[in-house]
């Protein structure tokens, strides 16, 4: 019995899902009914991840952990589909007739990302990772009449099917090197060194697959094409929970598994975390797709995350999840504005947002705080996250560390101008039509959903100290 | 209980921003009157905490702190001295009087009267916390604003020699200015982890003993970025772009507030934290700040564009404060920030009559005006006024901080003081240039039926010539009450030098 309310989120959202589908078969999902279904049932998910809480502890072997870890993510997964169901109704409605299956892919993938962060064993990890990638890339070619659309599709699954099949490499040398694949054995095994080539190896291709699903440079490659082609709100969902669940993985696999020889994968991790920020910032500055442009600042946060699961410190990991947390919600509501824009003005180019501030003075000022916050400029979200994020790698004794922080800053400072292009043509320009834009009434609390994390949650401590207690109880005491 | 006066000081414009973003765009009296009245108020309120302040009790006084964020060491605390109280009264000054000049702006007022706004918050509230995280906080929230200032209103630079849109200044400035906050964030955070107390409190870590190794490599990371905000060669680039492009209230601002914002900076933070760097750099920094006042100078001559050469003259001037500041003695010190104050108010006097000439002739070109006295007094003579200021007239505020440099530099380095010196000549070259050839000389046909200044528009103007004759002929305004504090900073350098 307690394991079905500890599987309770999971659960309910694979019955959503397939009520959606079930309901399509039957003839009777129209659209409305579909987004109704969809977006009260992620209402109701909440008390579900709530409820799971009383019911921490290992299920299934030692398989799947449920911690406050993973039901912090679980929490912020549902916030942002939610967020994305809101956001993309009418824009989805308006492209294409598909539309339950378009919500059933978009909850059977959140499912994979919720056993995503709970998994504790390289094999439930790996299934998870699929599932959550297949509806993405079945997603990302939603528009298959499309020429940029299948595009997407192809260049998102090609590389998807080739990095994970380089994960699997690596979980298999582990597999027949040690003969166990849990979280747990592992990091007793490595807790007295134990370090070979195979292993080395194994651990550089399990970086390189999650790496991949994050988007981290130099396996970036994907992301403007899958950007700029896929729809826009799979867009805003790519691109923030696929990312925020890599993360949580990386963190909780590499610093319980990999703590007794941390010197090298923190060395990777540093390396990468060097080149996602530099090869996103300076490839955004030209950029004159929005959606291209927002793909290569997020390869650049992902840089700045990395930091802080490389300094691998309480106050470290506890930064990742705040940055985390205000990264997708920002980014969230950067891609809403530009979802409500693009109903109206049918492009992503950044020259046709010229304007906005006269056609929807609200619109504008969303995606002004949105993108200042990025950019992380004071007292907004942004800023604090990376404050503590710098603060916590500051704190790191070895200079590396240091100079990291120092690269980073000097990294904010060139995303400053790109984000600064955008709002140029937004406050600066004429617009080229006077038409007003209005948002649809079930679209806007998505919009201040996001404002509040952008401008209220940052600015409160206790919030703080909410994550830091969501991120301690976890990964050191397995 | 006492009123948290300091607190109110900073949100009155955070109030009148919200105010203004709830009237209708169409609603231009209402969102004039609120903006005035915030204007009136912030005025009036500075000028109160200065009579208030208590100028032989030693220490920071209307103290307020409450404890925001324990874990990280952040406090929301508050405070003003001797120095930072006459940055206030300069604030207020300068918050009254950029809003009264802000009256002849048409386009899109609700946004910029409400950005406006948020920059004087900003101001403010860095010349009064006196915790590191809020003076971020603070730092940012007057930077950002002006980007959108000068894109928005601000004008292009046409006619003789390169073209500059305001929007590439806009954008030099905004980066610039971000390179130097977030070289200030990487300083802060080494002086929080290095003094080992575990709080970012101003008052704390000023007791705590900072490394010296690490005093000596931190000291010129955090003075450079605060210089940028001050103009320090060579990485004053920003400053004329953006202080020419940008509409006349927000080049007041710029030039009066935002460059003091690095000086204080420097003095409060980036000496008063790390003396034993400050001993052992500053004779270098004393070198540039001469360096500073010519090349300034030197620059000045050359332009041909009015607010070009109002901002290298202030380049020039800011060299003077660096100097005053590299002296570690009580009359460099209280020269440099009698500088600060007299610079602050002369140059946003300077600005303000440049922005009424370009508003009345639609040029910024000096070789294109020419005796507009004739038609035009009251623009001669207060555009004159700040002219004789600049250039250290005795009887303007300019004098007093002059000679006090001046003095104190003579006793320590004769050859700078020397050098320094020739930089005034030459601004007395290009200021009396530009006074004659704009309003004397031929009359320009062209500008037949230019207006006076009228009305409220006198209201500006008046108010800082007014400040500038009264802080030259009574310096113990301002001597009064900074002294105590200079002395009480010069402690930790052994009573200061001569």
């Amino acid at each position: 019995m307690k394991i079905i309310f500890a599987f309770l989120p999971e659960i309910v959202l694979t019955f959503l899902a397939f009520l959606i589908l079930f309901l399509e078969i039957c003839g009777l999902a129209k659209k409305k009914v579909c987004f109704t279904i969809a977006s009260v049932g992620l209402i109701l998910l909440i008390p579900c991840v709530w409820m799971s809480q009383d019911f921490l502890g290992n299920y299934l072997k030692g398989a799947f952990l449920l911690d406050n870890y993973a039901i912090f993510f679980k929490f912020l997964f549902v916030v942002l589909i939610f967020m994305v169901v809101l956001l993309g109704a009418d824009f989805m409605e308006e492209r294409t007739n598909y539309i339950a299956e378009y919500y059933f892919l978009l909850l059977m993938s959140a499912v994979g990302l919720m056993f995503m962060v709970s998994a504790t064993d390289l094999m439930t990890l790996f299934i998870a990772f699929e599932l959550s990638s297949i509806p993405m890339y079945v997603l990302a070619a939603y528009f298959k009449k499309e020429k940029t659309s299948t595009e997407a599709g192809i260049k998102y699954f090609l590389l998807g099917a080739f990095s994970a099949g380089l994960m699997v490499y690596g979980i298999s040398l582990i597999y027949g090197t040690f003969g166990t694949l849990s979280y747990k054995a592992l990091g007793s095994i490595f807790l007295v060194g134990n370090i070979s080539p195979a292993i080395l190896l194994a651990m550089v291709a399990i970086i390189v697959g999650l790496g991949f699903k994050i988007a981290a440079a130099p396996f970036h490659m994907w992301a403007p094409d899958v950007y700029e082609g896929a729809p826009t709100p799979v867009v805003s969902f790519i691109s923030v929970a696929p990312k925020a669940a890599g993360l949580a993985v990386i963190a909780r696999f590499f610093i319980t598994s990999f703590a007794g020889i941390s010197y090298q994968w923190i060395f990777l991790l540093l390396l990468i975390s060097a080149i996602s920020m530099l090869v996103g910032n300076l490839t955004a500055l030209p950029q004159k797709n929005f959606k291209r442009m927002l793909a290569y600042s997020g390869i650049s946060h992902i840089g700045y995350i990395l930091l802080g699961i490389a300094a691998s410190s309480q106050i470290g990991l506890t930064a990742v999840l705040f940055y985390i947390t205000i990264y997708t919600l920002t980014n969230l509501g950067a891609f809403g504005v530009l979802i409500m824009v693009s109903r109206y003005t049918k492009s992503d180019e950044i020259k046709d947002l010229a304007g906005l501030s006269r056609r929807s003075p609200g619109l504008a000022l969303i995606l002004l705080l949105a993108l200042l916050s990025l950019a992380g400029i004071p007292p907004l979200g942004g800023f604090l996250a990376k404050f503590i994020l710098f603060f916590a790698v500051f704190k790191e004794a070895n200079p590396v560390f240091q100079a990291m922080v120092l690269f980073a800053i000097i990294n904010s400072v060139i995303s400053l101008y790109y984000y600064l292009k955008v709002l140029r043509a937004v406050y600066f320009e004429k617009p080229q039509s006077e038409e007003p834009i209005t948002v649809p009434a079930y679209s806007a609390p998505a919009l201040y959903l996001s404002v509040i994390g952008i401008v209220v949650l940052a600015m409160m401590p206790s919030f703080y100290s909410w994550i830091s207690q969501m991120a301690k109880l976890s990964i050191f005491s397995l | 209980m006492e009123l948290p006066l300091l607190s109110i000081l900073w949100l009155i414009p955070l109030v009148g921003m919200v105010l203004i973003m709830l009237t209708r765009e169409k609603d231009t009296g209402i969102i004039r009157t609120l903006a005035a009245g915030v204007g009136v108020l912030v005025f009036g309120l500075s000028l109160i905490i200065y009579w208030l302040y208590k100028p032989d009790v030693s220490g920071y006084q209307m103290m307020e702190q409450i404890s925001f964020w324990p874990g990280l060491g952040i406090s929301y605390h508050l405070g003003v001295d001797g120095i930072s109280v006459l940055m206030v009264v300069l604030s207020g000054i300068l918050a009254f009087t950029s809003i009264m000049v802000s009256f002849s702006i048409k386009e899109r007022l609700k946004e910029y009267f409400a950005l406006l706004m948020v920059v004087l918050a900003g101001v403010i509230g860095i010349f009064v916390s006196l915790d590191l995280f809020f003076f971020i906080l603070f730092y940012e929230l007057a930077s950002i604003p002006m980007y959108f200032l000068i894109g928005i209103w601000g004008s292009d630079k046409m006619g003789e020699g390169r073209e500059v849109k305001r929007k590439d200044s806009a954008l030099k400035l905004i980066i610039y200015l971000q390179m130097a906050g977030g070289l200030i964030l990487l300083g802060f955070l080494g002086i929080y982890f290095l003094s080992g107390i575990n709080s970012f409190d101003l008052v704390a870590l000023s007791q705590a003993h900072i490394p010296v190794n690490f005093q000596l490599l931190i000291f010129p990371v955090l003075f450079i970025a605060f210089g940028i905000e001050a103009g320090l060669f060579p990485f004053h680039t920003w400053l004329p772009d953006g202080h020419s492009a940008a509409p006349t209230a927000v080049s007041m601002l710029l030039a009066g507030v935002l460059l003091k914002m690095g000086g204080y900076g420097i003095i409060r933070i980036v000496i008063g934290l790390l003396p034993d760097g400050a001993m052992f750099w500053m004779k270098f920094f004393c070198v540039i700040a001469v360096i500073n006042v010519l090349y300034g100078a030197y620059c000045a001559i050359k332009q041909t564009d009015i607010k070009y050469l109002i901002a290298y003259s202030s380049i020039s001037h800011m060299g003077i404060v660096f100097l005053g500041i590299g002296l570690f003695s009580s009359l460099g010190l209280q020269g440099a920030i009698f500088q600060m104050f007299s610079h602050g108010v002369i140059t946003a006097l300077l600005f303000a009559m440049a922005g009424y000439i370009y508003d009345k002739t639609h040029t910024k070109i000096i070789s294109q005006m020419g005796g507009l006295a004739v038609k035009a007094p009251y623009l001669a003579v207060l555009f004159a006024l700040g002219g004789f200021a600049t250039l250290g007239l005795p009887g303007f505020s300019g004098f007093i901080a002059e000679l006090l440099v001046f003095l104190g530099t003579y006793k320590l380095y004769p050859a700078l003081a020397v050098l320094a010196i020739l930089g005034l000549v030459i601004t007395a070259t290009y200021i009396l240039r530009a006074v004659q050839k704009i309003f004397y000389g031929p009359f320009n046909t062209k500008y037949e039926d230019i207006k006076d200044l009228h009305g409220v528009e006198k209201v500006g103007p008046y108010t800082l010539a007014i400040v500038a004759w009264m802080a030259g002929f009574f310096p113990i305004l301002l001597t009064g009450v900074m002294g105590n504090s200079v002395t009480e900073f010069l402690v930790k350098f052994g009573g200061g030098r001569p």
